[in-house]
């Protein structure tokens, strides 16, 4: 990525009026030579669990050997823990690809919607997701311009439904839809970029830029004031959402003011050219484009929270050529083919490696304090499912990090006795600072995993 | 679990939530060219023709068997439906709702683009209760802010009609005062307007362009703006609100045009026409031969039916060689035209929806079903389907998108019919635990038709799947691509009470008795008044004694007191 930004002061003040991220990076390199880390949170799931012989691999005399589906992992092993054994333990409604998902990112129990005539599977999430809980409680995630990030490399459905598209969610009704388009995303995030730091001009540019901001909001108070008076007493949740948000961006518009560190890594490049959102053949493309989006904001400093997810659990994402004579399938379409979708269902599996492995050896090309992006950024690599039956059981899923993050021995696999997948949770939480006692229903949680953090 | 399988009519007491609840809006062509830019500029308002009302008492009365004694009715009664009037509340637009209105009011060319909170699909109507997010704000403020900033880039005065200023002046205030009323539905007060001329010339401390930027962005921001208000005011004595004309003509607004009112529309709230049954049949008439309104309503009804999702369906190619772009793009036009023929072009009636023998198709289509048709081969033209064919039900738009890449599903087709069709209740997703047992027991059977006798005889499994897979297997004549297979149609028994107890002998069979004793027709009214008040109907619609045609059940339902008043409900 090259460092060739072309900011003109005109974008510079369409940015800072935009609301959205509004952060200058003029004090660059402070907080790094400070030797102050940061430490991330970034959820990432691919679709359809995995296949189970080729995805576990082996440890001899100590040694983890990837197996084929995982083997693209091999360049960032040294910062791999394989977990094997955890379970997603359903409560409540809602088909399995869907409520897996909002069980992966929830922890929590489900309700089935039901909408829809043809038998939509679409289910609604009961409590925020654990992104956003750790956002908004842990002493080392909060407080950033951008608050987190939610993209997806696809987002189409079978049924109707969101839940197999959504992991974040702020409340039970507040869904965090994640954001598909990297230019879109990109300006959001690096919009505000401020060459020449906090100069004088700029300086005056910004309050410049506050002060027509805060007109623009001051309307929206006092509108939303009059109409808070006319409305019945049931709508008041909604005016109460309303005034958050106003207040949101106003607050993001104040951290202009104090802005923290970003390093030398933090170097945005151009802009991603713009693309027609979910098109098989630029599957790759775009979640490279995105996943380049999440390391430059967490080089940054802007957000310390992200969520990515390749695709639904009902992916119509189509794959061809993975390997000589392989056909063109729609992942979970194909998924319901029995046996005979092994091939490519382990092909389009290792694809997911080999994508998320290039991001993930960004990362930890990136340097971040005194160590990489990598050691500060505990990954989780989570599916919705275990395969592609439905399974509940042994999910497949590895967790990427280092020591910034907690991960201090890495390239091993843990194998726990059958265990509910929450376990995760509730020791992720402690690790950042947020102790948890349990998380969803009685059945959904045992206690914080054990093995992990070490 | 809770299942109810006798077919009467309470039956349909939230059967209908079927294609209710969460959805969308369509997204449609901007309206052809009468610039918009011209209409703000001038003063507005011209060509339309405030329709009059008959005056008097025709204002307060419910559209049917509206009664002047006794008990006030707080249910929209629209011919044979009684529902639940709606309660008094702030009805948030859909994301496209906001980008038609934007374009509406500036310019096709300044369409914004909101995608922050968007569905990823096709549902009958985004939840308008759902709450302004931080990200949806910030994405208004930063797409006002582009499409102002292009409009101030040139365009102050043709979009204004006035000439540049950094200050507000007589010309620019009147613009302020007409763009906001097209904006927030209503006319601005004087306070509103005073404090938009000061965000103007805040604005042009950094000059004119600026100034009007600002503007744009404070308009599209505003709650005002976001939000359409049905408060109305109360009816003295009674437990329900009537809307202003302007919140009257902000509903059809958004049900109609999925924007913002049209000058005709915003004349008659002015007038006071709205208010009267009269006056609102006027506007309803006018905008149902709009051909906007009509493509937005025929998207609603193929939504319904789930008829788009053919759009994403995919086949396993070394099983159904034949099914690719081709077919499934002559399966989308097919679609398209059977429903805009039988909303818009025949006086289709809910019935004729399910019985007719006559579609559209190309050559290739025709010969994939073995329909007759004449003309040319490419050209999409009417056909006669063959005997075993029988209207929506067995479209392939409906047959192919309801079943696996591999094979035919019982259970997709079986809870289509179940729901959409015959509005029976929600069967619940069985859990986890239990799916897995059910995909246990069923794997080793190899056929549809064996795996659903399977799960019948399964005290698992049947207790729920015995209430759809019926209606599955009368569709198994039909293999995965929706092609006739003549070794599948055997009777099947069904036993759902009433007309639906039988030995089906094909889809016609069920059609036909889908369709009798108006109980689809009454299905299809309340799912129409659901979308057209974007809110879920609670109660049951009587079936219509006579079935009226699909154009003039919306004609009825238009006119009815649900687009005029709201309910009290328990505030105030």
């Amino acid at each position: 990525m090259t460092h060739s930004r072309n900011l003109t002061r005109r974008a510079l003040l369409a940015s800072l009026g935009a609301g959205s991220a509004l952060y200058g990076l003029f004090t660059s390199m402070e907080s790094a030579a400070q030797g102050s880390t940061a430490k991330r949170l970034l959820v990432l799931a691919h679709p359809i669990g995995s296949v189970r012989p080729s995805w576990l691999p082996v440890t001899t005399a100590g040694n983890l050997t990837l197996s084929p589906i995982l083997a693209p992992f091999e360049p960032v092993k040294r910062n791999m823990v394989v977990l094997d054994g955890l379970d997603l333990v359903g409560d409540g409604g809602g088909g399995l690809h869907e409520s897996g998902t909002v069980l992966i990112g929830t922890g929590s129990p489900t309700i089935a919607k039901q909408q829809g005539a043809g038998g939509s599977d679409d289910c609604a999430p009961t409590a925020p997701s654990m992104d956003q809980i750790l956002l908004n409680k842990s002493p080392f995630l909060g407080g950033r311009p951008v608050g987190s990030l939610q993209l997806a490399a696809d987002n189409r459905v079978e049924d109707q439904g969101i839940s197999c598209a959504v992991l974040s969610y702020r409340s039970p009704t507040d869904y965090l839809y994640p954001e598909l388009d990297p230019n879109k995303v990109y300006q959001q995030v690096f919009g505000n970029v401020m060459p020449g730091g906090p100069s004088p001009s700029n300086m005056a540019a910004l309050a410049r830029a506050r002060a027509r901001q805060q007109s623009v909001l001051d309307f929206s108070k006092r509108d939303l004031a009059r109409l808070e008076q006319a409305a019945p007493a049931s709508e008041k949740v909604k005016i109460d959402a309303f005034a958050t948000a106003i207040r949101e961006l106003e607050t993001t518009f104040d951290a202009q003011a104090n802005p923290g560190g970003s390093g030398s890594a933090c170097q945005p490049g151009m802009a991603p050219a713009p693309f027609t959102p979910n098109v098989s053949e630029s599957h790759g493309a775009v979640g490279q484009a995105l996943l380049a989006i999440i390391r430059t904001a967490f080089a940054c400093d802007l957000t310390r929270v992200a969520s990515f997810l390749w695709a639904p659990g009902t992916s119509v994402v189509t794959f061809s050529g993975l390997f000589p004579g392989m056909e063109t399938v729609a992942h979970h379409p194909h998924s319901h083919a029995g046996d005979r979708a092994i091939p490519e269902l382990t092909a389009i599996d290792t694809w997911y490696s080999e994508q998320t492995s290039l991001f993930l050896q960004s990362l930890a090309q990136t340097p971040d304090g005194t160590g990489t992006l990598l050691d500060n950024t505990l990954v989780l690599y989570v599916t919705e499912v275990a395969r592609a039956n439905h399974s509940f059981e042994q999910l497949p899923i590895v967790v990427f990090g280092g020591p910034g993050v907690g991960i201090r021995q890495a390239g091993r696999m843990v194998q726990y006795q059958p265990r509910p997948f929450n376990d995760l949770w509730l020791a992720v939480a402690n690790q950042f600072g947020v102790p948890m006692a349990s998380l969803g229903s009685a059945q959904q949680w045992s206690g914080p995993l054990p093995n992990l953090f070490a | 679990m809770h299942l109810e399988f006798t077919y009467h009519t309470h039956a349909l007491l939230g059967a209908l939530l079927v294609l209710t609840g969460c959805s969308s809006e369509v997204r449609r062509e901007p309206p052809s060219p009468a610039s918009p830019m011209s209409t703000l500029a001038s003063s507005g308002g011209n060509g339309s023709q405030p329709p009059q009302g008959t005056g008097g008492s025709a204002g307060l009365n419910a559209s049917s068997g509206g009664t002047s004694a006794g008990p006030p009715p707080t249910t929209i009664r629209a011919g044979a439906c009684e529902v639940a009037l709606p309660a008094r509340r702030l009805r948030r637009l859909a994301n496209a709702q906001m980008e038609q209105a934007i374009a509406d009011l500036l310019g096709p060319a300044s369409r914004p683009s909101i995608t922050a909170g968007a569905r990823s699909t096709r549902p009958l109507f985004d939840d308008p209760d759902a709450p302004v997010s931080t990200s949806l704000l910030a994405q208004l403020h930063s797409e006002s802010e582009r499409i102002g900033g292009e409009i101030a880039n040139g365009k102050f005065t043709s979009l204004t009609g006035c000439n540049e200023t950094a200050l507000i002046d007589t010309c620019v205030s009147g613009f302020i005062a007409r763009l906001g009323e097209r904006a927030f539905r209503r006319p601005l007060s004087a306070l509103e307007l005073q404090e938009l001329s000061a965000v103007f010339n805040e604005g042009g401390m950094d000059g004119a362009g600026a100034a009007l930027e600002l503007l744009l962005r404070a308009v599209f921001t505003a709650p005002s703006f976001v939000w359409v208000t049905e408060f109305g005011t109360q009816v003295p004595g009674s437990n329900r609100a009537e809307l202003t004309p302007h919140e009257v003509a902000a509903q059809l607004g958004l049900s109609l045009l999925d924007s913002v009112p049209d000058d005709a529309l915003l004349a008659a709230a002015e007038s006071g026409a709205l208010s009267t049954e009269v006056g609102l049949r006027a506007q309803v008439d006018r905008l149902l031969s709009e051909p906007v309104v009509q493509a937005g309503l025929t998207a609603v009804f193929r939504r319904a039916f789930m008829l788009e999702d053919i759009a994403i369906a995919e086949k396993d190619q070394a099983k159904y060689p034949e099914f690719g772009s081709v077919l499934r793009s002559a399966f989308a036009e097919e679609a398209r035209l059977f429903i805009e023929h039988q909303v818009w072009g025949s006086s289709g009636t809910p019935t004729s929806l399910l019985t007719t023998q006559s579609s559209f198709g190309n050559q290739a289509l025709a010969d994939f079903y073995g329909a007759s048709r004449n003309g040319p081969a490419e050209a999409f033209v009417p056909m006669q389907l063959p005997a075993e064919r029988s209207g929506l039900l067995t479209l392939g738009s409906v047959l192919a998108a309801r079943a696996t890449a591999v094979d035919t599903s019982v259970v997709r087709r079986g809870l289509f019919v179940r729901r959409a069709l015959a509005c029976l209740d929600e069967v619940p997703s069985p859990s986890p635990a239990l799916a897995g047992q059910i995909a246990t027991q069923t794997a080793n059977y190899t056929t549809e038709r064996d795996r659903a006798a399977a799960r019948a005889s399964s005290s698992t499994c049947g207790p729920c799947h015995t209430t759809f897979d019926g209606f599955g297997l009368v569709l198994e004549g039909f293999d995965s691509i929706g092609r006739f297979r003549r070794a599948e149609q055997q009777p099947v028994p069904l036993a759902f009470g009433g007309a639906l107890t039988a030995d089906f002998t094909g889809a016609p069979d069920l059609a036909q008795r889908l369709a009798s004793g108006g109980r689809f027709a009454s299905c299809v009214s309340r799912e129409l008044l659901s979308y057209l008040v974007a809110a879920p109907a609670t109660s049951a619609c009587e079936a219509p004694a006579t079935e009226a045609s699909l154009a003039d059940t919306l004609r009825t339902l238009l006119a009815s007191n649900a687009m005029r008043e709201r309910s009290l409900g328990g505030s105030q």
